[in-house]
């Protein structure tokens, strides 16, 4: 039986982010980034949602969007976990998360980086 | 007990004897005195001669340390009579870094139910979840209605100087046997105790005031992580640290692999990343070894690449760092460019190097193919 698709975009390594829901027939067929332009494009959003998509989009400034540790691409249902409302419904659920470019680390060797210590 | 000072019976030796017998032939003591000798001053009480100890008043300051079994006892038993189990102590000095940790930075980092984001009150919907969530025992709510509802009890309002002085006179000019010795001592330790824990719900009391008009799980909440000065929720936390006081806040980053130049996957644990009010650069408070890590040991800094970008205790600046450690432990070691202290494909070449052998796991891990653990470098 087909089930709804919970795409949430996380910024940084917050809880919550902004999702939306794609029900059964909105979302085959379509990738993952189609399905996050979609929800980066929404308008109606509340004053809270408008905060998260400000925060998202300062992040993905030379940023990059990653679910599961990968780039966004291909099939979402490829990334999804099932879910289960409090109602006991079943639910894809797919997170993406907006970080911002992070590189540790100096690129010398080891005795150079502890000596700058 | 003369003049604030314990006299007790003299050693009765025959020498002894002897001389006292002189002396006070001679006129009594108060000339050898006189003649600059030092030593005990010596009394006589209906023909028996007492010698000076130790000071009344010193004793009973110091009892404490003197007689510690019979303090343990005596706080053992006002705690009972008080509380009935271990009493309330401030854990946390600093309230409005409590107060950014838990109302301002926590929020970010644990998903909240929709009840407590629409609340009027936030901060009190908030206490009022993670009471439930820490399961705060009953007790603290019980305390935290006695403390807002009590005045401080009578006996412990007297400050140190009078309670001192009222034993003190009790006891002044009297023949005091052991017995009423000991007793004085454990009435004094008690009523130091009584004073010293009234205070210290006093203490609680004031800090408690902002949150009066709460609800009763919400205060009870309060207390309970004023006193306990810890909590953990969902893999984010704060502890007060014991060495220097300073609050320290950590979000766990769960278990997660790296890939290394070669695609081998090497699975690191679990660790606390924290910042703390003292320095908002990001440390790994376990002990733990990573590329972006010079050592294998607890509290390193994470090699960000750059100073963390805020200074200030506020949160803004914890989250930003807290996320920064995060994301360079996640995504900051790049296989190609081998950045880092460490290389995660070097080979341990003598004892003492780190290196990464013991954390790899197979390329077709089905932790990771299933993406319960996520590869957090492949991106790059």
């Amino acid at each position: 039986m087909p089930v709804p698709l919970v795409v949430e975009i996380l910024p940084g390594q917050a809880a919550e982010g902004l999702l939306e829901v794609f029900e059964p027939g909105t979302y085959e067929g379509r990738t993952l980034q189609e399905l996050v332009d979609v929800i980066l494009a929404r308008q109606d959003l509340s004053v809270e949602e408008r905060e998260i998509l400000e925060d998202i989009l300062l992040q993905m400034e030379r940023g990059v969007l990653l679910c599961g540790g990968r780039p966004i691409e291909g099939d979402p249902l490829d990334r999804a976990r099932v879910e289960e409302t409090d109602e006991g419904e079943k639910y894809y659920y797919v997170a993406v998360r907006a970080l911002r470019p992070q590189e540790g680390g100096l690129s010398g060797s080891w005795e150079a980086a502890v000596r700058g210590q | 007990m003369k003049g604030g000072t314990l006299y007790l019976p003299c050693p009765m030796d025959p020498e002894t004897a002897s001389e006292l017998e002189k002396a006070v032939e001679a006129g009594g003591f108060c000339g050898l005195f006189q003649r600059d000798v030092q030593g005990p001053k010596i009394v006589f009480h209906e023909g028996v001669p007492y010698v000076e100890t130790i000071g009344w008043e010193g004793l009973v300051r110091h009892a404490g340390v003197l007689f510690p079994q019979c303090a343990v006892r005596m706080r053992t038993k006002v705690c009972r009579d008080l509380f009935g189990d271990a009493p309330p102590h401030v854990a946390l000095r600093n309230t409005a870094h409590l107060e950014t940790a838990l109302f301002q930075v926590l929020p970010r980092f644990v998903r909240l139910p929709a009840w407590v984001k629409s609340a009027e009150n936030r901060a009190e919907s908030l206490a009022v979840w993670l009471s439930k969530k820490a399961c705060v025992p009953e007790r603290f709510h019980r305390w935290a209605e006695d403390i807002r509802r009590q005045d401080v009890e009578s006996g412990g309002t007297k400050g140190s100087a009078s309670l001192l002085q009222e034993v003190w006179t009790d006891a002044e000019g009297r023949i005091v046997s052991a017995d009423t010795l000991r007793r004085d001592l454990e009435d004094f330790l008690e009523k130091t105790w009584r004073e010293s824990l009234s205070r210290e719900q006093e203490s609680l009391r004031e800090r408690l005031r902002p949150y009066r008009h709460w609800a009763a799980p919400a205060v009870g909440f309060m207390l309970f992580i004023l006193t306990r000065g810890a909590l953990e929720v969902d893999g984010f936390g704060f502890f007060a640290r014991s060495s220097d006081g300073a609050l320290v806040i950590y979000k766990r980053s769960g278990p997660y692999a790296l890939r290394d130049y070669y695609n081998r996957l090497y699975l690191f644990p679990d660790c606390r990343v924290a910042v703390t009010s003292q320095d908002l650069w990001p440390v790994v408070v376990d002990s733990y070894k990573h590329p972006l890590l010079p050592r294998h040991q607890p509290w390193q800094r994470i090699c960000l690449g750059h100073s963390p970008s805020g200074r200030t205790f506020t949160a803004p600046h914890i989250i930003r760092s807290l996320e920064d450690g995060l994301n360079a432990l996640y995504h900051g070691y790049d296989p190609r460019k081998r950045n880092g202290y460490h290389r995660l494909d070097h080979f341990g070449g003598f004892q003492g190097e780190i290196h990464f052998d013991d954390l790899k796991i197979p390329s077709d891990d089905p932790r990771c193919l299933s993406g319960e653990i996520p590869i957090t470098n492949a991106f790059s």
